[in-house]
């Protein structure tokens, strides 16, 4: 069976963000008066505070923080470049992040959407990332893609070879979530969202169609969880990892969809 | 005369425990507790949470005071049990100032103060399974008590699973309480009420209701196929009635259940064809009429995300109690997650318990076993802390001799 590994020390969870820093990322979230990047950075630092609690255990009367969480973060536009020094445990993730005031450093600079040459670095970085013994027998990395825009380029191709990498436990995961685009699917909010499982629900948009197919089918490890966790509580099984961002709320949640790895780590 | 020696009764259980903490490089993580009371037939399995301070303390203290939990009304006993741990914690959010190293930035420093404080709200955590052992006439009477993600079995010699908290099926899945109350979907049966069934014959002859049930070719001669009439609504075992949260069966009339032939029940009259019995709730009972919780009778589910555990669910009465019958051969296991994580199924959790018998009971090659364990649950979803109670009649030379269980 795969998708069983717990997060821990031993078999750390691994994360790759791919995050969209395009021109559009300057505009504002819908229904709010603050730029899309920012609502982005601060969810993002709600959930990198999450994983750091989980690495973080009390001891006496000292704290210990344990890698259970690995980040690599790749920003985009035009070009991709990589954030920090690349692959990070989770206390220097959150390290860089705090330090540079809570941010990634986007802010809607990079230009276009070149979204192909971007997973190619996440791909070229993950290649060599599940053989190495430190994420080989681990729970599977997703690569949590966020964009709202056109990709100039098509990341098919790529997105399918990202998910034949796998560990022992199974085979990456790919995540991708669409700010601001229109889809046919009907609900209202995180909590009543059923999750895409059918093509048709992503809509006639070619690229809610490609983004949907290169999206991975959910796993039921990570569906137990977000159901668990109140993130999707409604989401039907069989769906894809394809989420349609049309509210500031949908985005808080769909960005905790990168704390649902792993089956559970000790509670 | 000669004496015949064999003629033994079993009158008491006696245990084995198997402990093994989880070891990676120098750290130990050590948060499990398993003893056996012997002379208070008492068993109890603990197993502290990772992300709450202090939790193999508040797992030692949860199975130091086990025995106490069945010498009165259990629910005031748990939480007894509870507010101890609670005590604990609140001497030591008064007397404890964990802080972030110096070395860190000061606004990662505010951070990890604020990760540390939230994690002391919730310091001395545990999950518990405990259970008393008694003898009821030639039967084997059992008290269980349970929080959390910890797990109780009872099997028969011959590999038979009768109950398990461990599955899917309805009867393990706990469902607000009632009592007695009709609902549109029917009448809820849950531990300590009584119903009146029809015995509609031996299940040997309802081979599809049986590879329904889950249930073995060979064990078909051990059940009757039975069909609820009615609610006995004056029998109410007020044991039972603290529990906000308790195993039940959701019956309408014609229902078929399957009952295991050793809960006799009071059998009542009927007519020449007809055989009428008063049973009382078990949790070996099964209802073939669901046919996913038949299915997954024997398959182990996985954990969601989150355990019960003491003090806090505890204290919301959100624990089970219930008080069970079983023939008095049955076996027993109280375990923890760290045991059967590292199982998919009761049929392969049986075939180790059989393959590793010998070794176990005689002492020999535990090392070795306890290796295996860890690497097992390595393989199917990280390794753990791991301990086991398996619990069986006292054993006589006749049962030495015939080599069974």
């Amino acid at each position: 069976m795969s998708y069983e590994q717990k997060i821990s020390r031993t078999k750390p969870g691994l994360i790759v963000l791919v995050l969209d820093d395009s021109g559009s990322m300057s505009d504002k979230l819908a229904g709010t008066s603050d730029q899309r990047y920012k609502w982005v950075e601060r969810y993002f630092n709600i959930i990198l505070n999450l994983l750091l609690s989980r690495s973080t255990e009390v001891k006496g009367d000292g704290s210990v923080i344990k890698p259970r969480y690995y980040v690599y973060v790749i920003t985009y536009g035009t070009q991709p470049q990589v954030w920090a020094k690349g692959e990070m445990d989770i206390e220097t993730a959150v390290k860089n992040f705090t330090q540079a005031g809570g941010s990634f450093k986007l802010g809607g600079r990079l230009g276009g959407t070149n979204a192909q040459q971007a997973l190619t670095e996440a791909y070229n970085y993950l290649q060599k990332a599940v053989k190495d013994s430190k994420f080989s027998d681990s729970f599977p990395p997703m690569v949590f893609h966020l964009t709202d825009g056109e990709s100039h380029t098509d990341a098919s191709g790529i997105a399918q070879k990202i998910m034949q990498l796998s560990t022992s436990d199974g085979n990456a995961l790919m995540v991708n979530a669409y700010i601001g685009t229109k889809t046919a699917l009907n609900y209202q909010s995180p909590d009543d969202f059923p999750g895409y499982v059918d093509v048709s629900e992503a809509g006639r948009s070619q690229d809610n169609i490609r983004l949907f197919n290169m999206s991975s089918t959910v796993p039921d490890t990570i569906e137990t969880n977000l159901k668990t966790e109140g993130i999707f509580p409604q989401l039907r099984p069989g769906g894809r990892l394809f989420f349609d961002v049309r509210t500031k709320e949908m985005l808080k949640h769909v960005i905790q969809v990168i704390g649902s790895m792993g089956s559970r780590m000790a509670r | 005369m000669s004496k015949t020696i064999n003629e033994h009764k079993i009158h008491t259980h006696e245990a084995l425990v198997l402990f093994s903490p989880l070891v990676h490089g120098e750290e130990v993580k050590n948060q499990d507790r398993a003893i056996w009371y012997g002379s208070q037939q008492v068993a109890c399995v603990c197993d502290g949470v990772t992300s709450s301070p202090c939790s193999e303390q508040a797992a030692e203290l949860s199975a130091v005071c086990s025995p106490a939990l069945f010498k009165g009304p259990i629910r005031e006993r748990l939480h007894m049990v509870c507010d101890l741990l609670l005590s604990r914690r609140q001497e030591y959010l008064a007397k404890s100032h964990t802080e972030a190293p110096d070395d860190t930035s000061p606004v990662m420093q505010k951070l990890l103060n604020e990760i540390i404080q939230e994690k002391k709200q919730v310091a001395f955590q545990t999950t518990l399974v405990a259970a008393q052992f008694s003898r009821d006439q030639d039967d084997t009477r059992v008290h269980l008590v349970k929080c959390g993600d910890s797990a109780f079995i009872a099997f028969s010699p011959d590999g038979e699973l009768l109950a398990t908290t461990l599955t899917d099926s309805i009867a393990s899945k706990p469902q607000p309480r009632s009592g007695s109350s009709c609902y549109t979907q029917g009448v809820s049966f849950v531990p300590g009420t009584q119903i009146l069934v029809r015995i509609e014959g031996d299940l040997a002859d309802h081979a599809p209701m049986a590879r329904k049930a889950g249930i073995k070719k060979r064990h078909l001669s051990n059940w009757l196929v039975s069909s609820f009439v009615e609610h006995c609504p004056d029998q109410h075992d007020l044991t039972h009635t603290h529990v906000i949260s308790s195993p039940s069966l959701a019956l309408r009339q014609g229902d078929i259940l399957l009952i295991p032939k050793y809960l006799y029940g009071t059998e009542l009259s009927g007519d020449e064809q007809q055989h009428y019995r008063c049973l009382t709730y078990s949790t070996a009972i099964r209802s073939p009429g669901n046919a996913m919780s038949c299915k997954r009778f024997e398959s182990f589910s996985q954990n969601g995300s989150a355990t019960k555990v003491l003090p806090d669910h505890g204290h919301n009465d959100e624990f089970e109690s219930i008080i069970d019958t079983y023939p008095a051969d049955t076996h027993f296991i109280l375990c923890s997650d760290g045991f059967h994580g590292g199982f998919v199924n009761w049929s392969q959790m049986f075939r180790w318990l059989n393959r590793n018998r010998s070794s176990l009971l005689n002492n020999v090659d535990i090392p070795e076993i306890l290796t295996g364990l860890h690497q097992n649950l390595s393989e199917h979803g990280g390794d753990d802390d791991i301990s086991m109670i398996w619990i069986y009649p006292h054993r006589t030379p006749q049962s030495e001799n015939n080599n069974v269980f």
